[in-house]
């Protein structure tokens, strides 16, 4: 028997059911950084209106991308009030951007918006056993 | 041995434009988090969850 120790599909699912539980993770805020994101990254770089202070409350939940319950998705739409070219999205641990926890930051090629135009962000994060 | 853990993050996006347009631009990045032992993962998780 070939030696072997792995977090089980079961595992990731308990993992993925207790985030989604709690229910925290589900707070979104756009910005307009120029930085690329990185692990390391704590917030923003540069929240914009109308979540530069206050970021939307998302839907978190639970969903299968391969393995039952390994991908937790957040889903939230922003709608802009003025013109802006958005290239940064933050998933957060509460809606008061002051002191929260940043748990996903992603950067991409900008998207200009003008007021009234929306973005609908879907956030996923698919876990599995990093063979 | 370990059992380690990683994740694929991806972002999607639909844009709305005012006019009623409706843009749809699938995958706009994503990104591999490097392997992690999985008592750390769930470490984190619960030191987020209590700080939250």
């Amino acid at each position: 028997m070939a030696d072997a120790a792995y977090l089980t599909n079961h595992g990731i699912d308990y993992i993925v059911t207790l985030v989604d539980t709690t229910d925290e993770l589900k707070y979104v805020a756009w910005g307009t950084g120029a930085t690329g994101a990185a692990v390391t990254d704590s917030a923003m770089e540069t929240a914009a209106a109308p979540t530069n202070e206050t970021a939307g409350t998302g839907s978190l939940a639970k969903a299968t991308t391969t393995t039952d319950d390994d991908t937790l998705q957040v889903t939230h739409t922003i709608t802009a009030g003025g013109s802006l070219t958005i290239t940064e999205v933050g998933v957060f641990n509460q809606a008061t951007l002051s002191g929260a926890i940043c748990a996903f930051h992603g950067t991409f090629t900008g998207i200009a918006v003008s007021s009234g135009d929306s973005i609908a962000f879907t956030l996923k994060t698919v876990f599995d056993q990093a063979a | 041995m370990e059992s380690k853990i990683g994740a694929h993050c991806t972002v999607e996006a639909v844009v709305y434009r005012a006019d009623g347009r409706v843009e749809s631009l699938g995958v706009i990045c994503e990104g591999q988090m490097k392997p992690v032992e999985k008592k750390t993962l769930i470490n984190t998780l619960k030191g987020m969850i209590k700080h939250g």
